[in-house]
């Protein structure tokens, strides 16, 4: 793997993230935002790879994220299942719901696969609710989902350190695979695909398959996520398939840069701070948040990760153009 | 004979771009397409690479293709380019032409190899690392046919390779088709309203008019022939 | 099931349907025309009811005067958001993508915007008109034929702008193939502003009529959004006919299944008739296959 930009980044995130409890693991309140944010990072980041990098309008992945906290809250509440096998099981459904709405949705194209998932999305909390008698806790929700264990050590509320770097582990996992996938050739397919359709289609490239596998990949990654989730919040409930989540989500990739890795990651911690900081706002803060997402997409498309791509670094050495930056791994001589 | 169509028609609504088209193209030829505006020239690339479904029937190399998609008909064998250059504007010339080279044709190994010989090819070695959202014309259009030959095409679609191009660009670029054809044995169609280019260097040729074939034959034939001057060397290009 | 049964779940099948088409027809429209998903569309419909209510109940106007009023505004109001969002995207790439994103700010920031002016608890309208009438075993109240009837004017007024007036024309013209109609000297960017305006009142007005029925909340645009975005799929998106079609189709299949299994039902049963369908037709009922 060659050093560049984006890994320098990236490990410098996981950095300041392993070491800022040694300032804050005090303070259980900022705790507590740092773990939402790690996994709204998690979220924003799948979320990008199909919206910025696959031009994959999907916009069903935050049911994709309560299908992994439903499945292994489910699981270990009725099957007694281990919440860790249970982080897996949440990754197999959504990937494997992924596939399953990918079938029908992806074989449309563009702005139908926008509203198809759009639909696909609504449609889950309805379900949830109806499915009562599946033990889907209906519309109050689900609880209590049980902690992890390790050995005799059962993670707790009033201990969040543990809680803090399980989820750093598995934001480490995730933006690795990202990162191994947009640099594979998977992730040139897809990126092709977004560019230029047809001219893709025309040089061999199989658009369903491309963009099916991305899906699942993404869904995965969110459905891993969201039952990391349900463990940590034990109490989950359709609620979380409102809208706050979802357009939060989203101002945190054009806040960090789509298709700029790791720009969602830091998309999630600022926001999801700010989002703190506003909380007095009441009402106005969400309304602050709409203009931030109109402004930002007017004013700076390519998030704050493109404005850092303008600036040069000596320490980065020469300036990425857009294509070094795209897909740096793969060779530009032989 | 490489490529044949029977009775192929494409309709949009009510209106048929291609109607009831019968052809073949030869192994090894190179075979030219011209027509007015509009006349379905690029419609019936469409139908051959996969994208627009027709009626009909097509073959290609023994085996029929008509009801493929375009990935599959250019992993046996059909390439193209597109009349407005199509590029990937994210990535380097390199990058387009490794993702045909990688995702097309059937050798999947050689990649390197295929990527180098179409840089060389068409002259992009110097190129090749740069960005091709800014690229003028000419290597917009080369960077395209690189990508399309870097999929190791027996059938090469090329639409309207030179509009765009001054004279010395376009004589350059038809050195390079020719090239194509004789040392790599590539089968070549080519849309080219500019009659004196196709002329030169057409095995034999067609007139499209309206979706509907008016003649296919040598040049000489065609140029000649009384309703091709009528349909379309009458009014524009005489 | 009896046969009166029956002709109740197709009356409010078709009553439904109507007021859906009425929703979706907007939506439809902008599409069709100027080939933008318009996200904050729900966020319309919403501040049409609250304009409306601003009048009507703070102000006492009726509802003649309402609508004289309240047009004007939401027509500028989408003049405003086609002029200063949508044009400037347009002139960059990734154009969809963009427009989509900045379409739920726009509809984060005007339902918080209502949220805060208008407080989260719901509101309501009067009625259009008090009272019912019986015909044979079936009671229709006033509102419920007013709606009715509103709705039928709009839909017409709306054919009558796309078929009989010049603006209407080009705005076909437009929908058709948009390098032609400039070419004969359509101006794209007036169609576009003409557009956003129209369908904006069409979004409002829809609010207006529906809010005595269903009050008035900050978020409860995004429910009618996504019902809209259902039924102008699956008649096949830009095609207004399709949208009428669907509006109907789809009603009537909310009134089954709500008659069968409950509400909670509805919104499943239609997200399976749209696979149904895109699956049979995969650009809807209606679509023309030459978009993409
Ligand atoms: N997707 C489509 N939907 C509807 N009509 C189409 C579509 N594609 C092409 N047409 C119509 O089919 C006819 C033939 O178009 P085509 O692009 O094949 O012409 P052409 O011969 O390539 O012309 P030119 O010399 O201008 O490139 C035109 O009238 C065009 O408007
Ligand atoms: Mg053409």
């Amino acid at each position: 793997m060659k050093i560049n930009r984006e890994i320098l980044t990236t490990a410098g995130i996981l950095i300041i993230i392993a070491v800022t409890p040694l300032i804050f693991h005090e303070n259980s309140y900022t705790m507590h935002l740092l773990i939402m944010s790690m996994i709204w990072a998690v979220a924003a980041t799948a979320w990008d790879l199909l919206l910025g990098y696959g031009g994959i309008f999907n916009l069903a992945q935050v049911g994709f994220f309560a299908i992994g906290a439903y499945a292994t809250g489910m699981a270990s509440i009725h099957l007694g299942i281990s919440p860790w096998m249970g982080l897996l099981l949440g990754a197999v459904a959504s990937g494997l719901a992924g596939v399953l709405i990918g079938l029908p949705c992806l074989r449309l194209k563009g702005i139908y696969v926008a509203l198809m998932t759009l639909a696909f999305f609504e449609v889950i909390g309805p379900l949830i609710v109806v499915g009562i008698n599946l033990g889907t806790g209906g519309k109050a929700g689900l609880f209590p989902i049980p902690p992890f264990r390790l050995g005799s050590y059962v993670f707790n509320t009033d201990e969040l350190l543990p809680w803090y770097y399980l989820c750093l582990i598995l934001l480490a996992i995730c933006l690795f695979i990202t990162y191994k996938l947009i640099h594979s050739m998977l992730g040139l397919s897809f990126t092709a695909l977004r560019d230029s359709e047809p001219f893709a289609q025309s040089l061999g490239i199989n658009r369903f398959k491309s963009a099916l596998v991305v899906t699942a990949i993404a869904a995965a990654m969110t459905g891993l996520i969201g039952a990391f989730y349900a463990h940590y919040v034990v109490v989950i409930s359709p609620r979380m398939l409102g809208l706050d989540m979802f357009l939060f989500l989203l101002i945190m990739i054009i806040f960090g840069g789509a298709a700029r890795f790791p720009g969602p990651v830091i998309g999630a911690f600022v926001i999801t701070f700010l989002d703190d900081m506003l909380r007095p706002l009441d009402s106005y803060r969400l309304l602050a948040f709409g203009a931030l997402m109109v402004i930002m997409i007017m004013l700076l498309p390519n998030g704050l990760m493109g404005l850092v791509a303008k600036i040069n670094i000596p320490l980065f050495g020469k300036r990425d153009t857009e294509a070094e930056m795209l897909n740096p791994d793969i060779p530009k001589t032989y | 004979m490489i490529l044949e169509l029977k009775n192929v028609t494409k309709t949009f609504g009510k209106f048929a771009a291609v109607s009831d088209l019968n052809f073949s193209v030869n192994e090894g030829e190179i075979f030219g397409i011209a027509g007015p505006n509009g006349a379905g020239k690029t419609t019936l690339f469409n139908i051959i690479s996969g994208f627009y479904r027709a009626t009909g029937n097509i073959v290609f190399d023994n085996r029929k293709i008509s009801h493929l998609g375009p990935d599959k008909i250019n992993i046996l064998g059909i390439a193209r380019t597109f009349q407005i250059p199509l590029l990937f504007d994210s990535m380097t010339i390199y990058q387009n032409i490794l993702v045909g080279s990688h995702f097309g044709g059937q050798g999947k190994s050689e990649v390197e190899n295929r990527i180098n010989e179409a840089l060389s090819f068409f002259g992009l070695q110097e190129l090749r690392a740069a960005a091709v959202a800014n690229l003028k014309l000419l290597d917009k259009k080369l960077t395209m046919a690189a990508a399309a030959f870097a999929t190791r095409p027996k059938l090469l679609l090329l639409d309207e390779p030179v509009a765009g191009l001054n004279p010395v660009e376009a004589e350059l670029f038809v050195g390079l088709v020719k090239k194509l054809n004789r040392e790599h044995g590539v089968t070549i169609i080519m849309i080219e309203h500019l009659m004196n280019i196709l002329t030169e260097m057409s095995d034999r040729m067609m007139i499209l008019n309206n979706g509907q074939k008016l003649i296919v034959g040598s040049p000489e034939t065609v140029i000649n022939d009384p309703e091709t001057i009528e349909c379309y060397l009458g009014n524009s290009h005489a | 099931m009896s046969l009166n049964d029956l002709i109740e779940i197709l009356i409010s099948g078709i009553t439904i349907g109507l007021v859906y088409f009425l929703i979706a027809v907007g939506f439809s429209l902008i599409y069709g025309v100027s080939r933008v998903l318009h996200l904050s569309y729900g966020s319309f419909f919403t501040w049409g009811a609250y304009l409306a209510w601003i009048f009507a109940v703070k102000l006492n106007f009726n509802y003649f005067w309402v609508f004289v009023l309240v047009c004007p505004i939401l027509y500028i109001m989408g003049m405003a958001l086609e002029r200063f969002v949508v044009r400037p995207l347009r002139k960059r790439d990734n154009f969809d993508f963009n427009v989509l994103l900045a379409g739920l700010g726009v509809a984060l920031f005007l339902d918080y915007a209502a949220q805060a002016f208008f407080g989260a608890r719901t509101k309501s309208l009067p009625s259009l008109l008090d009272g019912t009438i019986q015909i044979h075993d079936f009671v229709f109240s006033y509102q419920q034929l007013t709606m009715l009837a509103a709705a039928v004017v709009i839909a017409f007024a709306l054919w009558f702008f796309l078929e009989k007036t010049r603006q209407g024309l080009a705005l076909g013209a437009v929908a058709q193939d948009p390098v032609g109609a400039r070419i004969v000297g359509v101006s794209l960017n007036k169609v576009y502003l003409l557009t956003f305006g129209i369908s904006t009142i069409l979004a409002g007005s829809a609010g207006i009529l529906l809010a005595p029925r269903f009050f008035i909340s900050p978020l409860g645009g995004w429910k009618f959004l996504i019902k809209a975005l259902i039924i102008v799929v699956a008649g096949g998106l830009g095609s207004i006919r399709g949208t009428l079609y669907s509006a109907f189709l789809l009603g009537i299949l909310e009134a089954l299944v709500g008659w069968l299994f409950g509400l909670l039902w509805v919104m499943p049963f239609w997200f399976l008739a749209l696979l149904l369908i895109l699956l049979i037709k995969p650009h809807g009922l209606l679509g023309s296959t030459a978009d993409h």
